[in-house]
């Protein structure tokens, strides 16, 4: 009989890797007595790129899943509360150009669709305003929550702002008290195959060679195990998004008291955007630029002209660079050897999908894993199917941002409006809502990274025309769509006076701590 | 609130009210109550377990109506059953605690149930301690070491999965229905299926049949339905 897949090694321990092993061997605790090992060999001096300050609602799921307590995670990582993006100067560049991508759906989005009913009114109220709450939650800085909700659950949907650093060490620790993961701290000299091509072991300074059943690569941009070793070439989509380079900083508050945003702040520069996001002690701020059509002393001081309103000694703040090589592998699992994280691919943190991909990637090897290597080329086959769409997806979706542009102050925004820089795909998507607005069968997935909402509130946000005048809505539907409208607005008054700020409940969980239910 | 130190000589002419009233803020919803007390309240009140609103954090009460300020125990100056909750009873006096975490009597001065006049003497002519504050600072300490064993008990009950969040649909004969959510009360489910060893321990630690009180006790809900529903004729 085949041998079962139980030994699995995961190389590399950031952000990626210790999210993997925490999912699998939460999901193998679960469901299996014994029969299992992981292990994760992590080289103590590489240094953890510790991207992706914000997460996804699915992060709530994925830490759940893993048996964390939410207050732990919440004190421990240095963590807030997101409930969406702020985007500003993304369309015209001026002082008041701003729209959100919030977290919640529009109100009843499994069965109306409100789009239709704003895109016929005269449009008194942004988009998101009209259909969700969440827009005015951010903007007076409140929390999605009360003290008394359960931890994980949400009056409005959220996600997290984490430091990424300690976030990497508080998995760790988790993953090995309690989910009895193997950590290995040694250094990866060499990767051995069997003649087959696959991964048989990896060569430790200290530790031996240590073999497995399947091999997790998260060993960052470089892509020891998939790209280097297992061949698969990287596929580089500069071409459609143009960012090649970031600029980070730690920005201390001016007091105690400052709120703490509860969005991600992202706005738009002459080539390229900074992002701000609020964390309880610090907010951590960047630049992402692209290096053809501006330099970095200009990015420098943009970033700095940034800061200087809400944090005068910006000389004295240490500014980290960082590349950025937008694109991904051509596959990611290949005979016994999948990429998670940075190794599978990266791009631009506009929609913070870096540690999204990282869940869904996890989540999907755990809940597919094959038994036996027999028939691992088959789940290889199916994952990489549903990664290259996945890929292509936020490519799209980033690419969205950019092209609805009006700027024409730097051809990096010029040239963003090219066709020839937008992919078919998304071409397409936009031909189908020129005169119908986005809805949930436009897409091939049931589980969708972005779901119509997300494109509502991007295209709308950034006054993209659909002209749906040639429909005639009945009575029947946009009463209901009044009805929807004036619910929305009274709950809207309801949320802030009755939710906390963003600070006043982060300083309670600290405090008291969240039930469980 | 001036709460300060009982004091035989400060105080020495004192009197307590010790009516019920709605003056005396006896109308409370809910009530906070203690683990020992279980026994006795379980055949008059629902027993519940809900979540103060400003820290998040569980405590255990018994509730006495379905809104702020009503207390459908209370007819005029009498309390309609016959058991009354040690935190109503003790009123105006608490447990107050000095820097070294000794603890004294202490009283809230402003509260309406103190007198000059009426009630019950707290010294006698010569300065001691009436019968009536002997009472008291015996329910005083009843209530100071019971408070630990609550929190105990509520964090063994959060620790076995024992609580389940409950909704309530209220219809009083000529009113709309209501919905009360956020209180918690025993899932006799985990209760039935817990092994001879967790139940050995709670039962160590008497937490076993406080459970078994806090059950029963939800019968009580139709009770205040019906005192709400002859109220409301």
């Amino acid at each position: 009989m085949e041998k079962f897949i139980s030994n699995i090694v995961i190389v590399g321990g950031g952000t990626a890797g210790w999210i993997t092993a925490g999912t699998l061997a939460a999901k193998f605790k679960k469901d299996r007595k014994s029969g299992f090992k992981i292990t994760l060999v992590e080289s103590p001096d590489v240094p953890i790129i510790g991207v992706g300050e914000g997460t996804w609602p699915t992060m709530r799921r994925t830490l759940r899943n893993m048996g964390i307590r939410e207050t732990e995670f919440i004190k421990k990582c240095n963590v807030s509360f997101k409930q969406g993006a702020k985007f500003a100067k993304w369309v015209t560049g001026d002082e008041d150009d701003a729209y959100y991508h919030p977290l919640v759906v529009p109100q009843d989005f499994d069965h109306t669709n409100l789009a239709d009913a704003w895109l016929s009114q005269e449009q008194l109220k942004s988009f998101s305003n009209t259909v969700c709450s969440q827009e005015q939650i951010c903007e007076h800085n409140k929390a999605p929550k009360l003290i008394s909700t359960p931890e994980y659950a949400g009056i409005a949907n959220y996600a997290y702002h984490l430091d990424a650093g300690a976030f990497s060490q508080f998995l760790q620790a988790h993953c090995v008290d309690k989910l009895d993961v193997e950590h290995v701290l040694d250094h990866v000299t060499k990767i051995n195959n069997h003649k087959s091509g696959d991964i048989s072991s990896v060569s430790t300074e200290n530790h031996g060679d240590i073999s497995g059943d399947l091999f997790v690569d998260c060993t960052g941009f470089k892509s020891l195990l998939l790209g280097e070793n297992q061949n698969v070439a990287f596929k580089s989509c500069s071409e459609i998004l143009f960012v090649d380079k970031a600029l980070a900083v730690h920005v201390p508050y001016q007091d105690q008291k400052s709120e703490i945003a509860s969005h991600t702040i992202s706005t738009a520069q002459s080539a390229g955007w900074i992002w701000d996001i609020g964390l309880p002690t610090r907010r951590g701020v960047g630049h992402v630029f692209s290096s053809k059509y501006t330099d970095t002393a200009t990015a420098k001081q943009a970033l700095k002209s940034y800061i200087e309103p809400t944090y005068a000694n910006v000389e004295d703040l240490t500014i980290r660079e960082i590349d950025i090589n937008a694109g991904h592998r051509e596959i990611f699992w290949k005979r016994n050897c999948v990429a998670v994280g940075l190794s599978a691919g990266f791009l631009e943190p506009l929609e913070a999908s870096a540690l999204l991909l990282v869940e869904i990637s996890a989540e999907m090897i755990s809940e597919q894993l094959p038994a036996t290597r027999c028939s691992m080329d088959i789940v290889s086959k199916r994952f990489n199917k549903t990664f290259l769409y996945r890929w292509s997806c936020i490519i799209d979706f980033l690419k969205l941002h950019y092209m609805l542009n009006q700027r024409n102050d730097n051809q990096f925004w010029i040239d963003h409006r090219d066709p020839k820089t937008i992919p078919d795909s998304l071409k397409e998507l936009l031909a189908l809502w020129k005169y119908k607005s986005p809805w949930h069968e436009d897409f091939e997935y049931a589980r969708e990274v972005f779901p119509a909402a997300s494109y509502q509130y991007v295209l709308y946000g950034m006054g993209f025309k659909t002209n749906t005048t040639q429909f005639d809505f009945s009575e029947q539907y946009l009463s209901k769509a009044n009805t929807l409208i004036n619910k929305n607005q009274i709950e809207t008054q309801k949320l802030l006076t009755t939710l906390p700020s963003n600070r006043e409940l982060l300083s309670k969980i600290a405090q008291f701590g969240m039930q469980t239910i | 609130m001036p709460i300060t130190m009982l004091s035989a000589e400060k105080h020495k002419n004192l009197r307590i009210c010790t009516a019920y009233s709605e003056e005396y803020g006896d109308n409370a919803h809910t009530i906070p109550v203690i683990l020992s007390e279980l026994k006795a309240l379980c055949i008059e009140y629902p027993i519940c377990v809900l979540k103060d609103q400003s820290t998040g954090q569980f405590g255990l009460y018994v509730l006495t109506g379905f809104d702020k300020g009503e207390n459908l125990f209370l007819k005029g100056n009498q309390w309609s059953c016959n058991y009354v909750p040690l935190n109503v009873v003790r009123q105006p006096f608490s447990v107050g605690m000095n820097k070294d975490k000794s603890t004294f009597v202490a009283i809230q001065l402003d509260h309406k149930r103190v007198s000059y006049g009426d009630g019950e003497q707290v010294f006698d002519e010569h300065g001691n301690a009436s019968p009536y504050l002997r009472q008291i600072s015996d329910k005083l300490s009843v209530l100071y070491s019971g408070t630990e064993q609550t929190k105990a008990f509520i964090s063994a009950l959060l620790e076995h999965n024992l609580l389940v969040q409950q909704q309530l649909n209220i219809k009083p004969t000529d009113g709309e229905q209501k919905t009360f959510q956020g209180f918690y009360t025993i899932n006799d489910e985990v209760l039935q299926n817990l092994t001879p060893d967790e139940m050995n321990k709670l039962n160590q630690m008497g937490f076993l049949r406080a459970c078994f009180f806090m059950s029963a006790s939800v019968g009580n809900i139709q009770k205040l339905i019906s005192l709400k529903q002859v109220q409301n004729k």
